[in-house]
């Protein structure tokens, strides 16, 4: 007898035991005992501690809390295998309400077609409901669209974030000024190697640093009068990647002047790009492009190696003399916040979601989550914001931890992100937020951003290699023009036609969809 | 060859058949139900995701509804095949399976030989202990200790900074600065020297069982008739495990294009990336990370159907040559 219950118990716990696991759900808008709403956030980290939302034991995120009325629940997950865990989560469905997307994988795309999200483009500019996040930028969110819907709330990133880190007191010692136009640039570049800036009698400097990141040359390209990634061809009526126009050849060509001249280092194809900024703080190299505030790190580091260098910071340049400048613009944002509908499973759901991130964008909200509390992490003096100092004068970081990464569960959309006056530690710091402001104004944008190519998908990067590859041998002079045309048709003839056929009729139907509309 | 044809069953006859399996299986029950947990495993386990490889015709990624997503037929196929990765794809995972093949494969059947001429039992048991350590060894543990002896100085050329111990050990006796963990090809190497040092050890125990079945009499015979250990060697322990020998080459030939993940993985980075991406890193990288799980079924489901054709091929190829074979 006991022999039988003893069998049937292990046969049953072993059943059980297989079954066990399969069970598991996404989460739901719960309410805590004070009323207030829990909002369990998914989102990526940084530091090796990410800030505890346990409120008890963290006074910046009960600060945080009480000022946005929610009890938060955040899901730190590693930066390096964030993209991994959201495909986990989205294959396993245990969503949390707000889940952070770093990246338009297909993956993404087809969740966003198949409605796992929440559209909530018109919903997050009612600026009744919202008055933060209202404030966002249509272009971006134009450009992180699906088939003409937004399903999320973006992670801004300023636009005009691309700029030119230079030697601006070599510059002065030349009498030069910051280059506006292609042919100035260039000037700058041959004084910079051969007018001796730093003033020492030696040949021993050259203008632009370049490595094997070969993202600059587009920002040259672009300098020179060609479209930002894509760009309206108005003979053919058709969108058409940037290498299809003649200024991309020209921009193409100022680089194989800088190279042939040796006004720019020569090893840059095989120079790996960590070591970007050490010609720059040797006293080598004199100009590097990239983002603007990498100015703001050279600045710091070159400080201690040469007292006299100024670091300064130019953004926009024009093709010739008399023209528009152009600066190639980001696509504005850095992944977004998406609303999973297995969690948030009704509108009102949604709008109080929506709620905790436009209340999380409200400045003083934003303060404590990327400086902490007054009196806890840093002072006030002189009306400035200012770190405590430790016994040997250093800033003290013991309670940073309280708002490590914090900042990863804000949207930034709101352009007044700050109540605090922050003192800039050194001049081209300000520089950097005077030229992100202005490079605004020049931005060319890529019609393409919001567009969708399967064959992209599949295909993308090796095709995006067989251009950069022709780009430079062009430049080291290993492909003549019509080697580069030639490789050029290989683009062309191993899917790229495909891709510019799928983008020309994504752009079609919306063209179609607004004339519709109006 | 003609099948022989069963006589056909009366009603009768029939149902007086299933009486006795059922009487038969009654009479066993205990002997069922211990069978039941390992039927259990393979249905849930092995059987029933197979439906699974449905996706592979479908445009799913994770996170859709699978009756929701899209019926494509072929398309993942076609897509992977013509795609630009396929061709990369093949020749890398080729490559590190046959360097395993040609370098690692004989290598457990000599260290086995060698194992089995020690006479003395204690320090063969000794050895046949340290040879097997490793095999625990895990392979991040292994790819941490390749790191360290790997790595190239912070500054190259300067003195103040060194390398890994390997790094420097090459540069003292060539006097070249090889970096072994970035330049794409030498990742096989890397690769075959880890499985090499990792599972050597462990792949004797099956030769081991094989050496330890040789019929005595065989070498007392031998002796007696003047075979030196050498010719003792040729011509009784060498055939008398060829059996054996040739079952595991057909196994290994089963799994040519499965080079594990693991590995790999945590040996790659973006400049090696071109030569060290292999079918299941790929599956790994565009299916796990990426969540493309229609596409990377496909690629899945194209390897095992090539390991098939594989052990098919090398089974037939052991019978051939006079082997048993696997089946």
């Amino acid at each position: 007898m006991w022999k039988k219950i003893t069998l049937t118990v292990c046969a049953a716990a072993l059943l059980a035991g297989s079954l066990a696991g399969c069970g598991n759900s996404a989460d739901s808008l719960t309410y805590d005992e004070q009323g207030r709403p829990i909002v369990t956030i998914m989102t990526q980290s940084f530091s090796a501690e990410s800030a505890s939302d346990d409120a008890s034991k963290n006074p910046v995120i009960k600060e945080v809390e009480d000022k946005i009325g929610a009890d938060l629940r955040i899901k730190w997950i590693s930066s390096s295998n964030y993209g991994e865990k959201v495909t986990a989560t989205m294959a396993a469905g245990t969503y949390p309400l707000i889940m952070r997307i770093s990246d338009r994988s297909s993956a993404i795309i087809a969740n966003c077609r198949h409605d796992t999200f929440w559209e909530v483009g018109d919903l997050m500019l009612d600026e009744s409901k919202f008055p933060n996040l209202s404030k966002a930028n249509k272009d971006v969110m134009h450009n992180m669209s699906v088939d003409g819907k937004v399903y999320g709330v973006y992670s801004a990133r300023d636009l005009g974030r691309n700029g030119v880190s230079i030697r601006k007191d070599w510059l002065d010692n030349l009498g030069l000024d910051y280059p506006e136009t292609v042919e100035e640039f260039k000037e700058v570049c041959r004084a910079f190697t051969e007018d001796d800036p730093d003033g020492n009698g030696q040949k021993d400097t050259y203008g632009l640093i370049m490595t094997s990141y070969t993202t600059p040359i587009k920002d040259i390209c672009v300098w020179a009068g060609a479209p930002n990634g894509y760009g309206f061809n108005e003979e053919t009526g058709e969108l058409e990647p940037a290498f299809y126009f003649d200024e991309y050849l020209e921009g193409l060509k100022v680089v194989k002047w800088l190279y042939d001249n040796q006004y720019m280092n020569t090893n840059w194809a095989t120079m790996d790009s960590n070591d970007w900024n050490n010609p720059f703080l040797n006293g080598q190299g004199g100009i590097i492009i990239d983002v603007c505030d990498r100015a703001r790190r050279l600045a710091t580091n070159i400080a201690p190696k040469d007292p006299n260098a100024v670091v300064g910071v130019f953004g926009a340049v024009a093709p010739k003399e008399g023209e528009e400048k152009r600066s190639r613009p980001t696509t504005g944002y850095n992944g977004f916040f998406a609303f999973p509908k297995d969690a948030v499973k009704t509108e009102e759901e949604l709008e109080v979601c929506l709620g905790i991130l436009d209340k999380i964008e409200a400045p003083e909200v934003a303060d404590l989550l990327a400086y902490g509390i007054e009196g806890r992490q840093y002072q006030i003096v002189n009306g400035e914001y200012q770190k405590f100092k430790n016994d040997k004068g250093e800033d003290d970081k013991t309670h940073d931890g309280e708002f490590a990464d914090l900042n990863q569960i804000q949207p930034f959309i709101n352009p007044v992100s700050s109540n605090l006056k922050i003192p800039y530690a050194t001049e081209t710091a300000k520089w950097v937020d005077e030229v992100m402001a202005d490079n605004a104004k020049y931005s060319v944008s890529d019609p393409s951003a919001p567009y969708i190519s399967n064959t992209y998908a599949l295909k993308g990067t090796s095709l995006d290699s067989i251009m950069s590859e022709a780009d430079t041998k062009f430049i080291k002079g290993d492909f003549t023009e019509e080697q580069w045309k030639a490789a050029r048709e290989e683009w062309k003839a191993k899917g790229g036609d495909d891709i510019v056929k799928e983008y020309n009729e994504a752009y079609q139907q919306e063209l179609e969809a607004i004339g519709s509309e109006e | 060859m003609a099948k022989a044809e069963k006589p056909a069953l009366t009603a009768q006859q029939k149902s007086e058949r299933r009486a006795k399996t059922w009487q038969s299986i009654k009479k066993n029950k205990w002997m069922y139900l211990l069978l039941l947990p390992g039927f259990l495993y393979f249905v849930i386990f092995k059987i029933f995701p197979l439906w699974g490889l449905l996706i592979g015709f479908k445009a799913y990624y994770a996170g859709l509804d699978f009756f929701n997503s899209d019926w494509v037929g072929f398309q993942n196929f076609a897509d992977f095949f013509v795609g630009s990765d396929f061709l990369r794809l093949l020749s890398n995972t080729l490559i590190i399976s046959f360097m395993n093949l040609i370098f690692f494969f004989p290598l457990p059947i000599i260290l086995a030989l060698l194992l089995n001429e020690v006479k003395v039992q204690w320090y063969k048991k000794v050895l046949q202990t340290f040879v097997y350590v490793p095999h625990f060894v895990s392979w991040v543990v292994i790819a941490s200790i390749s790191f360290m002896m790997l790595k190239t100085p912070a500054v190259a050329g300067n003195d103040a900074y060194s390398g890994g111990a390997f790094y420097e050990i090459i540069k003292a006796l060539t006097g070249k600065e090889t970096d072994l963990l970035e330049s794409p090809s030498s990742i096989y190497w890397v690769l075959l020297v880890q499985a090499i040092w990792k599972e050597t050890g462990w792949g004797t125990v099956i030769f081991l069982a094989a050496l330890a079945g040789v019929d005595v009499e065989q070498y007392e015979a031998a002796i007696v008739d003047g075979a030196n250990r050498m010719q003792q060697l040729i011509y009784i322990t060498i055939p008398a495990i060829a059996g054996t020998i040739v079952t595991m080459f057909v196994l290994r030939m089963g799994s040519v294009l499965d080079t594990g993940y693991e590995q790999i993985i945590l040996m790659q980075n973006t400049l090696n990336q071109s030569k060290s991406e292999t079918f299941d890193t790929y599956v790994y990288n565009y299916g796990r990370v990426g969540g493309d799980y229609g596409h990377t079924t496909a690629v899945g489901l194209f390897k095992s159907l090539v390991s098939l054709t594989c052990i098919q091929l090398a089974n037939r190829a052991a019978k051939a040559i006079g082997q048993a074979g696997l089946f």
